[in-house]
């Protein structure tokens, strides 16, 4: 003990002797540009000292001949001997690490790991890739540049159009979990600036579910804000683009008929005496006009001029001229980044506005964000960030739904929102045209409905404001310890408005209705003011985690790290509001009135004045609990062991307390076989093997163990009443899902070809899902059995080449995923009612896929009537309705999935000095869709037509039974089990596979050496188109699988913008 | 460094793991609980109208409403009417169909008999295991009123369960002919079989006699039973059941306690609803309910029964205080102690009258029969055009009884349960004729189709077997 206290006595007399002296140095690249921030070490006792912005850095003098070790992220790392006492100055050069790509670290929002060192299924996104496309929102930009996404809503903004890796779940949830800076991120994603993302790394297997727990069964989507470095000189970032969006072509859709038409069938109808000719029922206006002919209040000329007017009228085109204009939305983010030796800080500010298709419509954002990192001493750093965004929108747009246009409740293809003189038209509303005309000379305000005049009337405003706080410590101590102890706060709130003026048609509308017989106005003539329900939500999140890293000699290195997390969140929403006679430059208006009482309207019946919803205030706590380790070991660099642990619990309502949390696990490994000294592969030099199984859970919140009731007041008697929320269900248990992940990484031809390919294969017990229940046990639709068992395999392949090099580069990025999902076991009756197989979504059957798609089977048209085939007892029947009544589920037929099995993507970007273009074209194959099509007679409905192009495809005559499948025409509406047969029958399954140009991407970067004079780093000019067109697809009905329902296609977009820094 | 540095780390690890579970025993939400007071309970059983198991509307008579004689609908509005796994089944009942329920009905938009009723039985089931773990409170008042009204709606929503999808009781056959499943627990995964007939019925028996024990003369709000109310569902079991003395001994106890009759003299004719909202504030109701208004009987289609309309004589008030006609020619009913368009179904004084006055008139008891139908028919005959009806003929009286309680009863979902029970006597029986146009219809005296099938989803979850019709 003396002897050792004897000798650090001496060591430190001579490191004090020799203070003023010091080994100095300089880390440069090859073209002599400084390295900042790069590390520069002793191999003898990992002293290290880090580069200043001059590329500088010092250490103490070497103690006895050593060897100085210096890296650098892409570079390949240098080991330079050093005499003992040498003072330098040295000069160190980098040589850039051509296989630097691969040397990606990925951030799982837990620790940060080397890819070439993870062995689960991660893909990390750079910013590059991020930049490539224009949008709002940040998850449009992953659309078909990830393996293993699928956008199941094209163009999804948000977690639940979206799957990893297909399905693990059946009813439970189904989205990923998307976490920003570590944390679960609950609010909109909107608020998130694409512009402030670094990288973001989805997270898609077994391992990723063990590191976020519970929730994460459907994988995870990392997204990480940029950050400031240490010893960087302020880098000053500006962006800009704008971005304009096609009108929607609403000629799309084929839910329609041609006006001459739609007018033939009107008159049909009225000489058939269809129309009821009362005040309160609506009227087409051709119809109007033709009762105008009939009781001669119209001239026979006049009526030839509004018919051939209405005749030569598209409404369709008339919606696309004065409802919808292209949408711009405009982008501006400034982002500073910069550090010194102890503080490092990135601030950003953006700003979008966005101009909708819908004229009148509008929204903004603002982003603002300040990250502060100080190194208060050497081990300990302490962070502070505060993130804000604010939302607005306008919302006074009317879109061709509100016109009943493709859904024919309401106006005909015919009306015109301008008359011949270009003045705003009057269109249908309730009620007869005729009784509306009359109005004002009965003593009432004008009734009619001119939507461009709402247009402009309306004012109706929404608008969210949300702020996040982080902090957090990161604390090193003993030797391989640190302690990184984090806490979010969020919080946010919304709010809706909607002020109907005097003047608009809401409120002429009201006063007129309760007009009493006495003309008498029980509301008053002025603005009504709505005040939507404002929801607001706050979470505060905390975790602690202690992180080891050791290396143990050359050959042994552990990582380890442990914690717990605590999160809770608080939504609630309060009662929204409705005042009368609302004077908006007052703010003055009144709510009481009697709403007790029913008064008589016109022109028929009674009603209650309408008033704000009764709702009470709620508030829901969510509170969440987790402990977590993870451990990895690696061996010669070669082999990696890892392995994590996590309880997960929460406050769920109504269970055992054993049964709020679940525990989960998983376990990995990956074998770099290119390292082994037997290895001798020469075209393929880098091939790493690595697999991964673990478990996890999910549970529905709304079910229970015991019995769960509501409790409120009742409005009649006044009394506490209870509603039974849950019966209860005492064999409910958490889902399971077991996952096996195998993937190889490998690399061709040294690194020309590059890429992985990954099987995986999850099996999820004890899905929950609705049973059938016998009645008698009194419980209800919202009853869920564990019953299902559902298997999700499949394979992503990425395979990533360089096709040619030198001053012109040609990359190419190639994703193919197979995915598919089985039921393989299922303890559930089947319904007995075969429109539910056809018609609901959760249609589950043993050794099928959970997205298969039923049908009828087809066996064409009735040669004789043209209507579909069927046979009854042998014999072609007509009676449809004995026909179904006898079909079971056994006589449907299983067409295929709705969800492509098959998808991916390839993208080429060919590279020229600083000319960048890529293009990427996307794919999906495999899957069906059910192509819409008219039914019998429909169009002869007089409340609700249903009108389809189709009808010109009919069945007409004997022989067309050939050539068509749509059966005849019918003067009125059958019964719907005709309609069924065909409109659910095999017939209209249509194959899905679509190939798509989805986006090109054209950039011009002028580097440093080319903007030498001006006072810039660099400047990148881009431009870039989306949705540019159908390659190729299956089918040959001019249908876009992806928008088979749809009124319209998303629209071409085409942006271009600016990219500097300083 | 300071050693205190490194337990730091230590602390704040421990202080995670401390949290443990007590940071999760905080409920999600104020207003949703896991119901372990007597006031959960109660609040339960007090939860009259809302969406999920309403105790006091949609209660199980939609299908004896459709297949009895009160009402018609026209062959235009047949041939037009909806189709779909919603109304299929009433069209079905309408015309006595061999299947009924054609599978996947149920739900609250689609509430069905026999979902509403066990629906209702299951609160009443969990509200009796919960008080019953409750030792310690047994003598407190408001745990024997709760546990009162529970029994009272369990044996209420037995009854009208057994009126629709049971034979009807005959006392010969009744242990042997096949009951109602008899859910006496919340537990949903137990398996049950079919009671028997008497079975069913001496649960209904059983539940009220000792309701009878648990609750007050009075009810705070109509919405909940009293003793009135459990007295006067033993009178009306017992005459279902042909036990005249006991059903005359329960009608004469509930008279004891509730007695008033409306004059409708006193009533404007014309008004919109004559009857209060919810029937709070009418003497005569002693518990309020309602019938789900189907689409096939709601007031767009609904015709009076010719015959019945012709049954009234001129100076009897019920014809225009419960009948009007429409603009397009629908004569429409108005009439209900529900206040509105909703079919009024719980139990109300006059009922009990006929009740007592059928049951004296069944025991010769001519003098007293007389005068409780004189006594009603005060009360609703012009006070100018009314004669008391004499006679000492016990079946000219019983006759009378019979055809008042049809005039009177109007819509209150008892129509198919007296046709039922009458059938069983040749003097009063009565086969149901529809006519659609061309097609006729017919439910010929005591066939099987009086009895209901049970739903698809019983049949093969539940594995019952399915009543034959």
């Amino acid at each position: 003990m003396k002897h050792i206290l004897f000798l650090f006595c001496g060591l430190a007399a001579i490191s004090i002797s020799h203070a003023q002296q010091r080994l100095t140095g300089t880390v440069v690249d090859l073209d002599g540009q400084p390295l900042v921030g790069a590390s520069v070490k002793y191999l003898s006792n990992d002293r290290t000292a880090a580069t200043d912005t001059k590329g500088q850095f010092n250490l103490p003098l070497p103690q006895q001949t050593d060897t100085l070790i210096t890296t650098y992220i892409g570079y390949i790392p240098r080991h330079m001997p050093v005499e003992k006492g040498y003072v330098g100055p040295l000069h160190i050069a980098l040589q850039a690490d051509p296989h630097a790509l691969e040397e990606v670290v990925v951030n799982t929002g837990y620790y940060e790991v080397p890819k070439e060192r993870a062995t689960g299924a991660f893909i990390h996104v750079d910013n590059a890739l991020i930049n490539r496309s224009v949008s709002t929102n940040i998850l449009e930009r992953l659309e078909g540049v990830v393996n293993g996404v699928q956008f199941v809503q094209p163009q999804a903004t948000n977690a639940e159009g979206i799957r990893v890796r297909g399905l693990s779940t059946i009813e439970a949830d189904t989205r990923p979990l998307i976490v920003v800076d570590n944390f679960p991120y609950e609010g909109d994603i909107n608020t998130i600036n694409p512009n402030d993302v670094e990288s973001i790394t989805v997270l898609r297997d077994a391992a990723a579910a063990s590191i976020w727990g519970a929730r994460a069964g459907n994988g995870v989507i990392v997204i990480n804000t940029k950050q400031g470095r240490y010893n960087q000189p302020a880098r000053i970032s500006l962006n800009s683009n704008v971005n304009i969006i096609g009108r929607p072509n609403l000629f799309y859709s084929q839910h329609y008929l041609p006006s001459p038409t739609v007018m033939e069938i009107q008159k049909e109808l009225f000489e058939r005496g269809a129309y009821a000719e009362r005040d309160q029922t609506y009227i087409p206006s051709y119809v109007e006009l033709l009762i105008k002919q009939r009781d001669e209040l119209i001239g026979e000329e006049e009526f030839m001029r509004q018919e051939s007017y209405m005749q030569h009228t598209d409404l369709r085109q008339q919606a696309m001229d004065y409802l919808y204009q292209p949408a711009i939305n405009q982008q501006y983010a400034l982002s500073v980044r910069g550090g010194g030796d102890n503080y490092r800080y990135a601030l950003s500010a953006g700003y979008d506005r966005n101009r909708a298709s819908e004229i009148g419509n509008s929204s903004n954002r603002i982003n603002l964000s300040l990250q502060n990192t100080f190194k208060v001493r050497p081990n300990l750093e302490l962070t502070g960030s505060i993130w804000y965004t604010q939302q607005q929108a306008i919302n006074n747009g009317i879109s061709h739904n509100e016109l009943g246009l493709f859904r024919s409740t309401a106006n005909s293809i015919y009306d015109a929102l301008v008359d011949a003189n270009g003045n705003p038209a009057a269109t249908f509303s309730q009620f007869r045209q005729a009784y509306r005309e009359q109005a004002e000379a009965n003593g009432l305000l004008d009734w009619m409905y001119r939507p461009l005049d709402e247009q402009r009337l309306a004012d109706n405003t929404s608008g969210s404001k949300e702020m996040r706080l982080n902090a957090g410590v990161r604390y090193a101590f003993l030797k391989d310890f640190n302690l990184h102890a984090t806490y979010q706060y969020t919080t946010g709130d919304d709010l809706s408005r909607q002020y109907h003026s005097p003047e608009g048609y809401y409120v002429r509308h009201l006063v007129n209705r309760f007009t009493q017989a006495d003309g008498t106005r029980i509301i008053p003539h002025g603005g009504i003011l709505e005040l939507g329900v404002p929801g607001s939500a706050n979470t505060h999140s905390g975790r602690a985690q202690v992180n080891y890293n050791k290396d143990l000699g050359r050959d042994h290195q552990l990582a380890a790290l442990a914690g717990g997390e605590v999160r809770q969140r608080i939504a609630q929403i309060l009662p929204d509001v409705r005042l009368y006679n609302y004077n908006d430059d007052l703010w003055t208006g009144v709510a009481n009135f009697d709403y007790e009482n029913l008064y008589p309207t016109l022109p028929n019946g009674s009603a209650w004045l309408p008033r704000s919803s009764t709702i009470s205030p709620a508030k829901r706590m969510a509170r969440d609990l987790s402990y977590f380790g993870n451990a990895s070991y690696t061996y010669k660099e070669r082999y990696v062991l890892s392995g994590s642990l996590r309880w997960d619990g929460s406050n769920l309502l109504g269970v055992k307390t054993n049964q709020r949390g679940t525990a989960l696990w998983s376990l990995g490994g990956s074998w770099d076989i290119s390292k082994e000294w037997f290895y001798g592969i020469d075209w393929l030099p880098y091939l790493r093997l690595r697999t991964t199984y673990g478990s996890a859970g999910n549970i529905d919140k709304s079910q229970s163990h015991y019995p769960t009731i509501s409790v409120g007041t009742n409005n009649i008697t006044n009394l506490l009443q209870a509603t039974l929320q849950h019966p209860g269900n005492p064999s409910l248990r958490w889902e399971q899902v077991n996952t096996f992940n195998a993937g190889l990484d490998w690399r061709l031809f040294g690194t020309r070809i590059s890429g992985s390919m990954e099987y995986y294969n999850k099996h999820a017990k004890y899905l929950l899902g609705d049973n059938m229940m016998d009645p008698s046990t009194g419980v209800g639709s919202n009853y869920k059995m564990n019953y299902a068992n559902l298997r999700t395999q499949g394979w992503d392949v990425q395979v990533n080449s360089l096709n040619l090099a030198g001053v012109f580069q040609w990359h190419t990025s190639l994703l193919f995923n197979y995915t598919y999902n089985k039921v393989t076991h299922i303890n559930a009756l089947q319904p007995s009612n075969i429109d539910e197989l056809l018609v609901s979504t959760d249609r589950v059957k043993k050794g099928q896929s959970v997205d298969l798609i039923y049908a009828h089977p087809w066996r064409g048209l009735n040669p004789m009537n043209g209507y579909p085939l069927v046979f009854l007892n042998g014999e072609i029947t007509t009676d449809y309705r004995n026909y179904y009544s006898t079909l079971t589920a056994d006589d449907l037929l299983i067409s295929g999935v709705t969800v492509p099995p098959y998808f991916g993507s390839i993208r080429n970007t060919l590279i020229w000095k600083g000319i960048e273009l890529g293009v990427l074209v996307n794919y999906k194959v495999g899957h069906v869709f059910r192509r819409s099509s008219i039914s019998s007679g429909q169009e002869y409905v007089v409340n609700n037509p249903v009108f389809h192009t189709d009808y010109f495809n009919r069945w007409q005559q004997p022989g067309d039974e050939l050539k068509t499948n749509v059966p005849a025409w019918a003067a009125s509406y059958g019964s719907y089990e005709r309609d069924y047969l065909y409109q659910f029958s095999e017939a209209l399954i249509t194959k899905g596979g679509v190939i798509r140009l989805q986006d090109v991407n054209l950039s011009y970067s002028l580097d440093d050496n080319m903007v030498q004079r001006w006072p810039v780093q660099r400047i990148r000019l881009y431009a870039y188109a989306r949705n540019l067109g159908i390659l190729w697809r299956a089918n040959k009905h001019g249908i876009d699988p992806d928008y088979s329902n749809a009124d319209y296609t998303a629209p071409r977009s085409f942006a271009i913008g600016i990219q500097v820094e300083f | 460094m300071k050693p205190f540095n490194h337990l730091i780390p230590l602390l704040l690890v421990l202080f995670l793991a401390s949290c443990g579970e007590a940071f999760l025993d905080v409920k999600p939400s104020r207003n949703q609980r896991v119901p372990n007071t007597v006031a959960d309970y109660l609040a339960l059983l007090d939860n009259p109208t809302a969406n999920n198991n309403p105790m006091n509307i949609r209660s199980s008579h939609t299908l004896g409403i459709i297949g009895a004689d009160e009402f018609y609908i026209s062959t235009e509005h047949w041939n037009n009417f909806s189709s779909g796994v919603r109304f299929n089944y009433q069209k079905n009942a309408y015309t006595w169909e061999k299947t009924v329920y054609e599978g996947g009905e149920g739900g609250t938009l689609n509430p069905t008999d026999f979902d509403t009723g066990y629906q209702r039985i299951l609160n009443c089931n969990i509200v009796l295991d919960g008080l019953a773990n409750m030792s310690s409170q047994h003598q407190q008042d408001d745990w024997r009123l709760t546990r009162g009204i529970a029994l009272f709606h369990r044996a209420l929503n037995l009854y009208n369960l057994a009126q629709l999808f049971c034979p009807v009781y005959n006392e010969d056959t009744a242990p042997v002919d096949l009951g109602l499943p008899l859910r006496l627990e919340a537990d949903p995964t137990v398996q049950l079989a079919r009671s028997s007939v008497s079975d069913t019925y001496q649960q209904i028996v059983n539940d009220l006699m000792e309701a009878v024990q648990l609750l007050p003369d009075e009810p705070l709000v109509p919405f909940r039973p009293s003793k009135a109310a459990a007295y006067a569902l033993l009178a009306r079991a017992y005459l279902q059941m042909g036990n005249y003395p006991k059903a005359l001994e329960y009608a004469n106890r509930c008279l004891a306690v509730q007695s008033a009759l409306l004059d409708f003299n006193d009533l404007e004719i014309g008004a919109n609803y004559p009857f209060p909202l919810y029937g709070i504030g009418n003497v005569e109701v002693i518990f309020t309910s309602s019938a789900y208004n189907a689409l096939i009987y709601g007031s767009a289609r609904f015709n009076a029964d010719t015959s019945l309309l012709a049954s009234y004589s001129p100076e009897d008030l019920r014809r225009a205080i419960y009948f009007r006609i429409s603009s397009n020619g629908q004569s429409q009913f108005f009439g209900s102690y529900y206040g509105n368009d909703f079919f009024f179904t719980g139990l109300a004084t006059d009922e009990v009258y006929l009740i007592r006055a059928e049951c004296h008139a069944r025991e010769g008891n001519t003098v007293e029969a007389l005068n409780d139908l004189n006594h009603l028919r005060r009360h609703r005959l012009e006070a100018t055009g009314y004669t008391p009806l004499e006679s000492a003929d016990s079946q000219q009286i019983l006759d009378w009884v019979i055809s008042e309680r049809r005039k009177e009863l109007v819509l209150r979902g008892t129509r198919w349960e007296d046709l039922r029970r009458l059938n069983k006597d040749p003097r009063y029986e009565k086969p149901l004729v529809r006519v659609l146009g061309e097609q006729h219809f017919e439910l010929p005296v005591n066939h099987d189709r009086w009895v209901w099938p049970f739903p698809v989803e019983a049949i093969q979850a539940g594995g019952y077997p399915q009543n034959d019709r």
